[in-house]
């Protein structure tokens, strides 16, 4: 195969892999958001939503109630509640970090919940 | 010791660490430390990284279609400098980075024994996972076989007596088990063992006992060589560097450092697997990353516990997930035993493609051959399935790895004034990680299509054939590739 070819071959490659990559991408997605909820750890049983959906900016806020001393770590986002027994912490964030967070509960090593947070551009 | 009894001995050695993990009462459901924390990629971007594989893979055939293109090995440079040398052995850099890398596993070991059992607080479990496992992969194929030198039990073997000389001459029939086996068990125990920070430190009390009696029975070089699947690990990583770093004696008084630059990935080229295992060993670095992220998704879950094909609610009389705990245990089992025979559904792939390959190319010699022929062309594959799934764990926890140094054992030090700082991860935006996965998987897909094109050129005796054979490995590719991208997007359980 010539040099010339080799070039041309190269920069059509090039521009159906980036016109495949403008005409596949959305402009917009809409995120449903769950930005208020409670997750409650009572009797070794843990309630609420598994996965808390929201879009990158949103304000957030979590509250967690704990029937006995206990401590919740949202990890990524480094932010640490202690729960005395049977109050209810909150954890209020702006979820300014893209990704999906592990929100553990210390005693134990109990998943509560996640933290998905979705890029508002993608 | 008879070769029989050696047979018999290391298969239960080899698993230890396996029914370790398995034996554990908290088993989960997710790693033993470090959550991956990306977000499933969207699906427009798996298919467009699915069209992408395709495209590129039949560019670099046409561009590669005749072996008149120079060699790879052509654009290699070498440079050699006794200063460098001298320069190493003024500073004692050698030294220096042995005692820093054994005081770090001494470290790990003793933080895990004493200190705090928050695997996030003490220094053993990022050292260990993060920083030696991952980084240690990603360091070897970006520099070269760095473990070859600061290997911690070699170390430790070579400076006690009698470790060094074999007692027994390595069997050739075990090759490279002992290294799968031992690399089975420590995904396992990743996977399954819910480690904490002493679990760790006696696992590695474990491992450490396993590779001495290893050195002792076949003395460390063939040990290090066949039977320590860290050192199997970092090698194959290393062939694909861009760069590698060696002594080199000029004469007897003139020992020099050379430097070698060359194309990344070109060092697989002409390397063969020395034995069977070896191709089984770099399969499961391929198929344990991919089952990895395919136990973390919502479809692998429902799988067992929704009972999709209606096989266990019948058994039961209702739906298994009713039966979490009873059936817990056996689902530890499922995953564990797909694990095991991972690699062997992936090397039952490769040899069926390559067996489609010799049909079409009319090709007389043996499977096997063909199959030792193209193996190190997956490599780039296996390679760039673990970075991208978990090069972020780098980022969130290994950079954590600052702050523990300043407290190691957890107890509240402040040793450098780093403690507090060193705790904030780095984390980089979705969207720069869902592309930089696919651009990653697609550089490694073409990285393996370029060198299995130019395997099979210097092989088949016409290009028309070399092109030929490769159609199917070119479909296998697709598939390796099209599969990875398509468990980045699966939904995660949650």
């Amino acid at each position: 195969m010539s040099r010339s070819l080799r070039l041309l071959l190269i920069i059509a490659t090039v521009a159906l892999l980036g016109g495949l990559w403008l005409g596949l991408k959305p402009q917009t997605t809409q995120i449903s958001s769950d930005n208020c909820c409670e997750l409650r750890w009572e009797n070794g049983q843990k309630s609420g939503p598994d996965t808390i959906r929201v879009t990158q900016g949103d304000n957030v806020e979590i509250r967690i109630f704990s029937d006995s001393d206990n401590a919740v770590h949202l990890h990524g986002y480094e932010l640490h509640r202690e729960i005395p027994a049977g109050e209810t912490a909150i954890m209020a964030l702006q979820a300014e970090h893209s990704g999906r967070f592990m929100l553990e509960l210390h005693n134990g090593d109990i998943v509560l919940a996640y933290l998905e947070v979705f890029p508002a551009n993608q | 010791m008879s070769s029989r009894t050696v047979k018999a001995f290391f298969p239960s050695i080899s698993t230890l660490l396996y029914c370790f993990a398995l034996l554990l009462p908290e088993s989960g459901l997710a790693h033993s430390f470090g959550e991956p924390y990306q977000l499933p990629m969207p699906y427009w971007m798996y298919i467009y990284g699915a069209m992408a594989a395709l495209i590129l893979s039949f560019v670099v055939l046409a561009l590669f279609i005749n072996s008149s293109s120079a060699p790879p090995e052509r654009f290699q440079k070498t440079w050699t400098s006794r200063r460098a040398y001298q320069f190493i052995q003024c500073f004692r850099l050698i030294g220096l980075i042995k005692t820093l890398v054994c005081g770090s596993f001494l470290l790990a070991l003793v933080a895990g024994l004493i200190g705090s059992g928050d695997s996030y607080r003490n220094f053993n479990m990022t050292f260990f996972w993060i920083v030696f496992a991952l980084g240690g992969v990603y360091l070897s194929a970006l520099i070269g076989d760095w473990y070859a030198h600061f290997n911690p039990w070699k170390i430790l073997a070579n400076s006690l007596p009698g470790f060094q000389q074999a007692r027994i001459t390595y069997p050739t029939r075990l090759a490279y088990w002992p290294a799968l086996m031992l690399y089975m068990g420590f995904i396992g125990l990743e996977l399954f063992g819910d480690i904490k920070p002493f679990s760790l430190s006696v696992s590695l009390l474990i491992f450490t006992a396993i590779q001495l009696l290893g050195c002792f029975l076949f003395g460390s070089k063939h040990w290090f060589h066949y039977g320590d699947f860290f050192a199997v690990m970092f090698r194959l990583s290393a062939l694909m560097s861009p760069c590698t770093l060696h002594q080199q004696q000029i004469d007897k008084q003139n020992p020099a450092l050379t430097l070698t630059l060359r194309i990344p990935f070109s060092g697989l080229l002409n390397q063969r697997p020395e034995h069977f295992s070896l191709l089984v060993f770099l399969l499961f670095m391929l198929s344990s990353t991919a089952f990895d992220g395919l136990r973390e998704t919502a479809l692998w879950f429902n799988l067992f516990w929704k009972d999709p094909f209606n096989i266990l609610t019948p058994l039961l009389g209702r739906n298994p997930i009713y039966e979490y705990v009873m059936l817990r245990p056996w689902y530890i089992g499922f995953e564990s035993l797909t694990l095991v025979i991972s690699p062997f559904i992936y090397l039952g792939l490769f040899l069926v493609f390559l067996w489609l390959g010799k049909i079409i190319t009319a090709s007389k010699d043996s499977l096997l051959t063909l199959a030792n022929q193209f193996a190190f062309s997956l490599l780039p594959i296996a390679l760039v399935y673990h970075i991208t799934h978990y090069y972020t764990l780098l980022l969130s926890q290994g950079v954590k790895i600052r702050g523990l140094i300043s407290d190691p054992f957890g107890w509240g030090w402040n040793l450098f004034g780093t403690a507090i700082t060193g705790r904030i991860p780095v984390l980089p935006d979705m969207g720069f990680i869902w592309d930089s996965q696919v651009w990653l998987i697609l550089i490694g897909h073409v990285a393996s299509v370029w060198i299995a094109h130019f395997e099979a050129l210097r092989y088949f005796p016409s290009h028309r054939k070399a092109s030929l054979s490769q159609l199917p490995m070119l479909a296998l590719m697709v598939l390796f590739t099209g599969a990875g991208l398509w468990i980045l997007a699966q939904p995660l359980q949650g």
